[in-house]
């Protein structure tokens, strides 16, 4: 079986920059304070609770690509590639929300507010668990992958309404990037911001190489079972 | 010549629905009982908040609960006749084409979801707003409010109901993969409702700018769900 | 610097919490997807070795 040399070096050096990261955030970034003078700590979940999200936005267009070609195709590998890329989906997805929820408890006082990026990307997470409800509701493999395609396309198109939704509604979500007056970042919380970010998406291609070599591994090996079987 | 050949077809498959729903009314009835059944539970859910309490601030997120709910009834209904009296394997074998069986099945759950909206948006209204102040703003953009959320409910509702109804949930999965979906326009109905029914300054443009939203979600939700239907119905 | 610790303190366990769980999260999805693709990868060598055995005998 062919290993994918790429997956591994992306899996070390995504670990490395978000490493990096994590010290440049802590030691590095200045701090962040209220406007009364106290010093804003939380802020510190930025750099992760940012990338995670943003990774799980561009990891879920996977989705809807390999469902395309799917449909296209009617080749099997790609109805697997659009099923691990939402398993990686789902995965960033709770990163999300459990740092999310955490800096809502600090910055907010509540663990949990109904506000319009909230909401959506409440919805996108029911969207996601809902297409594994799918696939294994349906038992004709070929009607799971035509109905996980046609649903992940469906559902993708919740993610760019939750990426944009700030921009166009009145959020209390902060929008740091083009966001007027009050956003924008230091130059050094931008480099530590931009190490974790590519670093998230390293791993983020690196989860994704990686569970698309288990599915193949496990593809050969049931095969070799039903030809020793015979 | 192939095009109002596609119109005759379009039209014998919404006929056939229309002559069988009038034989044996049963979506209408099924879907309108359960119209009336949900605003019992509302009338529970409303029991304790007491008289000074504005019904009107609640309306419009009540009754989209209850015509999203009965839309899903709708639509699951529609389509299980299809599977069990082999309908649709039927129209699949004969040479109607496929984006027409779309249309058709999407005219016809819009019209029953239409209907039973109609009826049951007067008994709500005699039911719970008696007495109270009437509407701020003109009736007719409810009116538009139905209609415009409606062709959303009905277009992503026929694919998706096309899809859960060979699952092993079938109601229970399309409530799974519906309600998420369909939040958007939801929320869109509920604010274009709300704005339709408080009334004051200002709101006229408040209705206008969530129907916006709500033609939006339609043209772009449609259209994907008539593209993909295609794919979906052949398996 | 009493200033720094009356921030810091109450906010610690939230900053504490969401690191650690983003650290266990990436750290179990790697340790999880190697040891399952090490498991599938010791199987397979196994069969093979089987499959040639029997071609030979």
């Amino acid at each position: 079986m062919k290993r994918n040399p790429l997956a591994e070096i992306m899996l070390g050096l995504g670990g490395l920059l978000t490493t990096a990261a994590f010290f440049m955030a802590f030691f590095w970034a200045p701090g962040t304070s209220y406007p009364d003078g106290r010093v804003d700590f939380a802020q510190k979940i930025f750099y992760f609770h940012v990338p995670v999200a943003e990774a799980s936005f561009l990891v879920f267009i996977f989705t809807a690509f390999y469902g395309i070609r799917f449909l296209m195709t009617r080749e099997r590998i790609y109805d697997t590639k659009a099923r691990i890329a939402t398993e990686v989906t789902l995965f960033f997805v709770l990163l999300t929300m459990a740092t999310g929820i955490l800096w809502t408890r600090v910055e907010w006082g509540v663990w949990w507010q109904w506000e319009p990026r909230l909401t959506t990307y409440f919805i996108l997470t029911l969207l996601v668990i809902a297409y594994f409800v799918l696939r294994n509701s349906v038992e004709d493999e070929e009607k799971r992958a035509v109905y996980a395609s046609a649903f992940g396309i469906l559902a993708f198109i919740d993610a760019p309404i939750s990426f944009f939704i700030t921009r166009w509604l009145n959020s209390i979500h902060p929008i740091v990037f083009g966001g007027g007056e009050s956003s924008g970042l230091e130059t050094s919380m931008l480099i530590t911001f931009i190490v974790a970010q590519v670093g998230m998406l390293m791993l983020g291609y690196a989860f994704y190489q990686l569970r698309l070599r288990e599915e193949e591994l496990r593809e050969r090996l049931e095969a070799l079972k039903i030809e020793i079987g015979d | 010549m192939a095009k109002s050949n596609s119109w005759r077809q379009f039209k014998a498959i919404l006929r056939k629905d229309l002559v069988m729903e009038l034989r044996t009314k049963e979506m209408i009835t099924s879907m309108g009982l359960y119209a009336l059944l949900t605003m019992v539970v509302y009338q529970i859910a409303l029991a304790e908040a007491g008289d000074s309490f504005d019904v009107r601030l609640v309306m419009p997120g009540l009754i989209w609960v209850a015509f999203i709910f009965m839309s899903m009834l709708g639509l699951n209904r529609s389509f299980v006749h299809e599977k069990d009296q082999g309908c649709i394997d039927a129209l699949l074998l004969s040479p109607v084409d496929r984006p027409v069986i779309f249309f058709a099945k999407f005219a016809g759950n819009l019209l029953f979801l239409m209907v039973v909206e109609l009826l049951s948006l007067p008994v709500f209204s005699f039911l719970f707003l008696q007495g109270r102040v009437g509407f701020g703003n003109p009736v007719w953009l409810i009116g538009v409010v139905l209609l415009g959320a409606s062709i959303g409910i009905s277009g992503v509702g026929t694919l998706l109901a096309t899809m859960t109804v060979n699952t092993k949930g079938k109601d229970v999965m399309l409530a799974v993969l519906f309600v998420p979906i369909m939040y958007p326009l939801l929320r869109a109905a509920v604010g274009a409702t709300f704005a339709a029914v408080i009334g004051g300054p200002g709101t006229v443009t408040t209705f206008w700018l969530y129907m916006a939203w709500v033609a939006a979600f339609d043209v772009i939700m449609v259209a994907i769900a008539y593209a993909l239907y295609e794919f979906v119905i052949g398996v | 610097m009493m200033d720094l610790y009356a921030a810091v303190i109450p906010q610690a366990p939230y900053i504490i919490g969401a690191y650690g769980l983003i650290w266990v999260g990436l750290l179990g999805f790697v340790y999880m997807v190697f040891g399952r693709i090490g498991r599938l990868e010791k199987e397979l060598r196994v069969l093979e070795e089987s499959i040639e055995r029997r071609a030979k005998s």
